[in-house]
This record gives C-alpha cells, sequence and structure tokens, in this order.
C-alpha cells in the first residue's frame, strides 16, 4: 500500500513553530523552584495576561478543587490552591489553547483531553500511593500524548491515514504510526516537550511513556505508563475503539500497589475525571 | 513494504459507548473489557490489569 512518511526534519520544523510558553508560565513555573517566591508580584505578572487569567479562573473554579465560585483572581487561586496547583492549571489551561482543532478523520478531540485528564489525574494518585512529586506526575499524565495532538494538529492527512489503516487492521495506534510515519507519537511529544523546556523527567516520561526504560526505582515514566494503562482500561476516554496498550511488567513491579490500593486509585481517578473534564471544554 | 499482522480473532462489538453509560452487569462487563484488552487476549497474554478492572466494575458503588 502506499503511505505518508513524515520527514524527521517536517517534523522539527512543526515543533518549532509552536508558540513559546507565555512568559507568566514560565516565571510561575520557574518560581517553583525558588524558596524566595514573590506571590504577590508573580500573581501581577499572570494577571497582566488576561486571556490566561481567565482560563486559569476557569479551571480552578471546576469542582476538581472543591471551591467553584470561591477563586475570583489569581492571588486568591494562589492563597486557596498554593503555587503549585496554580501552575499546574495555567500549564494545562495553556497546553490545551495552543493547538487548533484541525479535521483530522478519526481523531477525537474531545476524547483524547477526556483521556489526557484521565491520565493526569491517575498518574496524580499513583504518586501519592508511591510517595512520588503529585504535580509533575499530572503534568506527565496531562502531556504524555502531547505527540498525537501535534501530529493530528499538523500532519492531518497523515495521521488520519495511519488511524484508519490502525482501525482496518485493529491494531494500536502507536504501531501503525511507526509503520506508516517513520516515527510516532512518543518520539514526537519529547520533542515538544524539549522545545517548551520542561524538567528531563517529564520529557522522559512523554518519550518513553509506552516503553519504560528499566531503573531500579519507580520513574515519572513509569507512572505515565502504568497511568495511561489504567486510564485506557477504566473507559475513560469514552471511544468506543480505545484499546488497552501492552503493560510493561517491570514497570508495574516498580510501581508496586497493592490490590486495595489500584481499587482506590480506580475510583479516584474516575471520580475526579468525571468532575473536572466539563470545566476543561476547548 | 509488510504489514505488521494480527492473529485474526473477530473483535467484539462494544458494549459500553461511553463512561457514562457504562455496562453493568457481569456479561456486559467481561464483553467490554474482552474488547478493551482484545490486544493482549489476542497475543494470548493476561494483561496485568484485566481482572483487577473486572473487580472494580463488578463491586458495589460505595
Amino acid at each position: 500500500m502506499t503511505h505518508p512518511t513524515l520527514h524527521p526534519d517536517a517534523v522539527h520544523a512543526k515543533v518549532r513553530t509552536l508558540p513559546a510558553l507565555p512568559q507568566a508560565v514560565i516565571e510561575l513555573r520557574s518560581a517553583l523552584k525558588r524558596e524566595d517566591v514573590a506571590v504577590d508580584e508573580l500573581a501581577a505578572t499572570i494577571s497582566h495576561d488576561q486571556a490566561l487569567t481567565a482560563k486559569t479562573l476557569r479551571l480552578a473554579n471546576s469542582s476538581f478543587y472543591g471551591v467553584a465560585g470561591r477563586v475570583s483572581s489569581i492571588r486568591g487561586a494562589i492563597n486557596i490552591l498554593g503555587l503549585r496547583t496554580v501552575a499546574t492549571v495555567a500549564t494545562t489551561a495553556v497546553v490545551i489553547s495552543s493547538f487548533d482543532r484541525t479535521a483530522c478523520a478519526g481523531f477525537d478531540f474531545d476524547g483524547f483531553w477526556r483521556h489526557a485528564l484521565a491520565t493526569a489525574f491517575c498518574a496524580q494518585e499513583l504518586a501519592a500511593a508511591t510517595h512520588m512529586d503529585g504535580e509533575a506526575a499530572f503534568s506527565a499524565g496531562l502531556l504524555h500524548d502531547i505527540g498525537r495532538l501535534a501530529l493530528a494538529t499538523y500532519f492531518p492527512l497523515e495521521l488520519g491515514q495511519t488511524l484508519a489503516w490502525a482501525g482496518e487492521h485493529d491494531v494500536h495506534s502507536i504501531e501503525a504510526e511507526r509503520l506508516m510515519l517513520n516515527t510516532d507519537h512518543a518520539a514526537v511529544g519529547g520533542l515538544i516537550a524539549e522545545h517548551w523546556n520542561f524538567a528531563p523527567a517529564i520529557a522522559e516520561a512523554i518519550r518513553c511513556h509506552h516503553e519504560p526504560p528499566a531503573h531500579k526505582s519507580a520513574t515519572l515514566a513509569d507512572l505515565a505508563h502504568v497511568a495511561d494503562n489504567m486510564t485506557h482500561a477504566l473507559d475513560l476516554s469514552g471511544l468506543d475503539e480505545d484499546m488497552v496498550p501492552p503493560l510493561s511488567l517491570a514497570a508495574w513491579e516498580r510501581v508496586a500497589l497493592s490490590p486495595q490500593q489500584v481499587q482506590k486509585i480506580f475510583e479516584r481517578t474516575e471520580r475526579q475525571a468525571q468532575s473536572v473534564r466539563d470545566s476543561l471544554t476547548v | 513494504m509488510s504489514e505488521p499482522t494480527r492473529s485474526a480473532v473477530p473483535a467484539a462489538e462494544p458494549a459500553a459507548a461511553s463512561p457514562t453509560a457504562r455496562a453493568t452487569g457481569a456479561a456486559e462487563v467481561r464483553e467490554r473489557l474482552n474488547y478493551l484488552f482484545r490486544a493482549s487476549l489476542q497475543d494470548g497474554r493476561l494483561h496485568p490489569l484485566y481482572h483487577l478492572i473486572q473487580q472494580h466494575r463488578l463491586r458495589e458503588p460505595s
């Protein structure tokens, strides 16, 4: 069969056209690394970006955070939710609005975001169970498939044909991408993470979420991998044709959850995904 | 180019269309899970999450 192949240069060139993260988000994320954070100054910086402020407040007021209707300013959001959560919320809002909804046959944008959010919440729950960084896990979960979104946005014809082929042969989309596009969404996501200067552990989690590398203890890539599997298995994308990808037994053993922990994570992930997704309509 | 093939096990029709209209009966749950986990089932592997999800689905809501 004839099929589209993406030249690596074309993918790199498109990734470079992605807008930089807004200065306010960059400052917010850098502030998390410092101890002497001037919260008022930071809140003022974010507040000057009206679009970012509106998106952040809408998400902060969602039922998930339990403060619906109470957050009316960025300063208030930081007071009530904390700096780390506001940084995550603002980053989420920006990432969602960075990609236009182009027509790509077989790609469901709403289903994509439902799965991304559910994976973010699941990864955060896994982090709590394994005493890892919950906000980093949330970011890794939210962004793990960002390469798919980029392919749908920038190469809709090629991805559409790939998804059609995957459906016809009933294989996981990553297999079809590797075969037909000569790359895959995890590799493309890794490029985007580097473009946006995400922390190396988050970039690795995005790049390796289908095949986490060997390690002595659980990594962010393991959490993204297991969370991705769990949310596909929980059927949270709402897509009829969903398919649970292969699970790395090594990663599963490193995460080392008890059956009771797993059941609690399932319950909480379902509840959180349901409560927040309506607030993120893009 | 050669195309990857998977053993020709016919995929079951999905039993539940969305998380809000989820299967609740044991047979429906099994049918939907068999569909979601079809890649590992067709390869003859039992996915570690299969029974955990099944247990979760069939449990009474708390």
